[in-house]
């Protein structure tokens, strides 16, 4: 199998260079169809007339589409993703710290969303039309229907504005990040205070980190229990389990083991695409949390018809995709043996 | 799985697990703990993030910061009379009919790098400013010649008369930075100045320092010890400016105290501000009004009388009750209430139904029957309230309005494209660069070769010589040269070029265990930390 798999993402990382070039070309005539005018951004709010005109020639917007489409490929392949017009600094360190913020924080996210996801999808298919499954049910259709933004806002209206246990937002504290001031190596604050062993800065930001992956996970939550209990509910029903339990098995080495492998791998495919999707569609939850993500930066981006940072954007979120699928593709013949790569 | 391996993973998870609780426990707890020096620390939420650092090009927002870092060699301060009040020049006077300046420096004062201040300083500071000729470098285009007269004494020689006054306590690009500057630079291994002070360095001789530049999240600034105004127990360590983009978020800040001062909260909420104990609700005027620019190139508003109508069909009242919740006023002619410029008395527009209709028929149109497009800025909730009330009250004159919300970008180069086809009405803010009435008279009613600010087209070789003398006078005698903006600001009323809907206030909440803040209009946006001071 371990050939096999070489082969297989060596096929799909071909079919992946694909894919990101569309992206990137139909991004690129989009974002420079739509009428606009960058260089006046890049010079400020009250510019003259010579200085717009100075912008366009720096910024090479008076070039044809196509000589820009050139030249912003030949630098992407020697990774530059050039500079962003709104915020005037390069495209790849904005992101880079914009992405790691979104990551630490979607991660959170989903690890509350899976685990206590598949406890209560399996509990609930276990308990099939009883009390604990309506409990489970009903927190389901709450976390996939309710907006993330208006949970995040009664989050912080009963945690830190009542109770005062959590804080508004903010990955960290002002008074700890300039007592413990945290050293950047990757990124992830969890990871670089344990690093440093800054436990101060660890627990401030983990603190910091909880009221934000809740509002989060509130979808994927829902989104794994629905899946997980439907389809716990048909595999409970095969014949096997039957035997399972007539040969006395324990019932919880039926649930967890046999019965969750079987119904775990759609889930999975739902959840490696939410994953890629929250990427930029945490922007209203980064917003409220005063998050400094990646969501923040695209949708500002947009709004600025700040075209690099637009295309560094897409170029990002596109490869994470491709990357996640893969991971799902693999995932799943892991599980299932008769998937074959 | 065998068993040996299952426990294994098991006491893995335990062991993390345990990691995680402890070490947020351990945050906690020290988080909580009060320190014996914890330094004094005010934090002010602002909506929009800052851009670039260089005191000399920079032109945007990060005028809240560079206010703290760098002073000029004059303040422009309206609550006090005159209002031009020393900064770095103690004095200083014009003669040769204002075409020759001459500035009297401060003694003692010292850059941040430890370079003394002096006239040297200031010759190479503007120089540089013009030099690179970025940003607002333009206010300093009458300047031919700047002079070293001694240590403290600098005197610029102009090529035509200017009020130097006013350029040299503009907001942007007349801040004062160390000579030292480019040693500084290349000492640090960048290839000059500009790329230092965008990594995060600063040299002015102001107050605070700048120590960390996240200019999209967090700005953090320490005091300047041996700042010539020296400093007082009950002053703030570390000034922190914070990146909110979210307005209720900020309310909730100012609320529970983790910002000091908040520059905007839903309007709806502030009666339930002022109501609370722990804030304190400043108002004051902000030299910043909406316009709404008629296309005169374009029919039917290349017609004043149409132009006039549809000005005498807007509820301003209304508007300014229900959009701004009564933060603002209806504007009286282009220059916003509160501003040296603006007058009172002169003419406005009044909601008046019955005359917008008689003024349609005098033009020709009794019916209306116009299909119209407005723009304004999308996500401004402001322009947007304003803007559907103009829609439906329009409708009244049997004019359709189709109100449409764009990127400034996008509405920009509509405006710029040809006229016949760009938007009837261009809705968007003002606020001056230099602290004249001639900002907004230059730019929004001077002809301009290519089209800029002046969006509605409105060119008057009348009106441009009248702004233009008064300019011309207004650093050798204010009286006739404010008289001569009056006159200008009356013809396009008269002709009613634009609409003028409102001015609007400014709001700053401050907790109430600071004392000291004060607003000053001249400088849009920004919290003179040196002035704040805790109580208790």
């Amino acid at each position: 199998m371990a050939r096999g798999i070489g082969q297989y993402v060596l096929r799909r990382a071909a079919h992946a260079f694909v894919v990101v070039l569309g992206v990137i070309l139909i991004t690129f005539i989009v974002s420079h169809v739509i009428p606009g005018n960058p260089a006046a951004l890049w010079v400020g709010a009250h510019p003259t007339a010579q200085q717009i005109q100075r912008a366009t020639e720096e910024l090479g917007l008076n070039k044809p589409i196509y000589v820009q489409f050139y030249i912003y490929l030949t630098n992407l392949l020697r990774g530059d993703l050039g500079v962003s017009i709104r915020t005037h600094d390069t495209v790849l360190s904005d992101v880079a710290t914009g992405l790691t913020a979104t990551l630490e924080l979607i991660i959170s996210a989903f690890v509350i969303a899976v685990v206590a996801g598949i406890l209560v999808g399996v509990y609930s298919a276990s308990h099939r039309d009883h009390v604990p499954d309506h409990a489970g049910r009903l927190a389901a259709i709450f976390g996939v229907s309710m907006p993330p933004f208006w949970l995040a806002m009664i989050l912080q209206i009963i945690f830190s504005q009542t109770l005062h246990v959590f804080p508004l937002g903010s990955r960290m504290s002002i008074q700890v990040s300039i007592m413990y001031p945290l050293k950047t190596i990757t990124g992830f604050n969890l990871i670089d205070s344990m690093l440093t062993l800054n436990f101060v800065a660890f627990g401030d930001s983990f603190w910091h980190l909880v009221l934000p992956s809740l509002a989060l996970a509130a979808y994927p939550f829902g989104l794994t229990v629905r899946m997980i209990r439907t389809m716990m509910i048909e595999v409970l029903q095969e014949n096997y389990t039957r035997s399972g339990l007539a040969w006395g098995l324990p019932s919880r080495l039926i649930l967890f083991k046999y019965a969750l492998k079987n119904a775990i791998s759609s889930t999975v495919i739902a959840l490696g695409m939410s994953f890629a999707y929250t990427l930029t569609g945490a922007f209203l939850d980064e917003l409220i949390f005063v998050w400094p993500g990646l969501g923040t930066y695209t949708a500002l981006s947009i709004l600025a018809l700040d075209y690099p940072a637009i295309m560094g954007s897409v170029i990002v979120v596109a490869i994470f995709y491709v990357i996640i699928n893969l991971l799902v593709d693999i995932f799943q013949a892991f599980l299932d043996p008769r998937v074959t790569l | 799985m065998s068993e040996v391996k299952r426990n294994l993973w098991k006491l893995v998870a335990v062991v993390i697990i345990v990691i995680v609780v402890a070490a947020g426990a351990l945050g906690y707890y020290y988080q909580t703990l009060q320190k014996p020096h914890v330094p004094k620390i005010v934090t002010s939420a602002v909506i929009s993030e800052m851009i670039t650092a260089d005191p000399s090009t920079e032109f945007s927002n990060s005028i809240m910061m560079l206010s703290n870092l760098y002073e000029p060699l004059i303040w422009y301060d309206p609550s006090q009379s005159p209002s031009f009040v020393p900064a770095l020049a103690t004095s200083w006077e014009s003669s040769d009919n204002s075409q020759t300046w001459t500035f009297h420096l401060r003694q003692g004062v010292k850059f941040h790098d430890g370079t003394p201040f002096d006239a040297t300083a200031v010759k190479y500071s503007i120089e540089r400013t013009i030099a690179l000729g970025q940003g607002a470098a333009f206010i300093w285009s009458p300047v031919s010649k700047i002079n070293v007269l001694d240590t403290y004494t600098v005197q610029f020689i102009l090529t035509s008369p200017t009020p130097l006054d006013v350029i040299a306590s503009a907001s942007y690009a007349a801040w004062i930075m160390s000579p030292n500057i480019e040693n500084l630079a290349k000492a640090a291994g960048f290839t000059d100045a500009s790329a230092w002070f965008n990594a995060g360095h600063d040299a002015g001789t102001g107050p605070y320092m700048l120590t960390k530049w996240d200019p999209q999240n967090e700005i953090v600034m320490d005091k300047f010890p041996d700042y010539w105004g020296g400093w007082k127990d009950d002053q703030f360590d570390k000034a922190i400016i914070k990146v909110v983009r979210d307005e209720t978020v900020q309310e909730q800040m100012i609320k529970s105290g983790e910002a000091q001062v908040v520059q905007q909260v839903p309007f709806a909420d502030i009666p339930s501000l002022q109501g609370d104990a722990n804030v304190k609700v400043y108002t004051s005027p902000q030299y910043q009004n909406l316009l709404g620019f008629f296309n005169n190139k374009k029919f039917p508003f290349n017609n004043t009388l149409v132009r006039q109508a549809v000005s005498y069909a807007i509820p301003y009242d209304q508007i300014v009750t229900g959009v701004l919740h009564g933060f603002g006023t209806q504007s009286i002619g282009p220059i916003p209430y509160g501003m040296p410029g603006h007058f009172d008395d002169l003419p406005k527009y009044t909601y008046d139904l019955n005359k917008a209709k008689q003024l349609l028929t005098q033009a020709g149109y009794p019916n209306g029957g116009f299909k119209l497009l407005l723009t304004y800025m999308t996500g401004d909730t402001r322009e947007e309230g304003t803007v559907e009330m103009i829609k439906s009250s329009l409708k009244d004159l049997n004019i359709d309005l189709d109100i449409r919300a764009m990127t400034w970008t996008e509405q920009w180069s509509l405006a710029q494209g040809d006229p016949s086809k760009a938007q009837d009405i261009f809705v968007m803010y003002w606020w001056p660069t230099l602290l004249s009435p001639y900002d907004f008279m230059l730019n929004l009613f001077h002809s301009e070769s290519s089209v800029i600010f002046n969006l509605g087209y409105y060119y008057h070789p009348d009106v441009d010589s009248v702004i233009d003398q008064g300019y011309a006078l207004e650093g050798s005698d204010k009286t006739q040269a404010f008289a001569l903006y009056k006159q200008a600001q009356k013809m396009v009323i008269d002709d009613a070029a634009v609409l003028f809907l409102w001015d609007l206030q400014d709001i700053h909440i401050v907790r109430s265990n600071i004392s000291g803040f004060s607003y000053n209009p001249a400088y849009t946006t920004v919290v003179f930390f040196y002035l704040l001071h805790s109580i208790g």
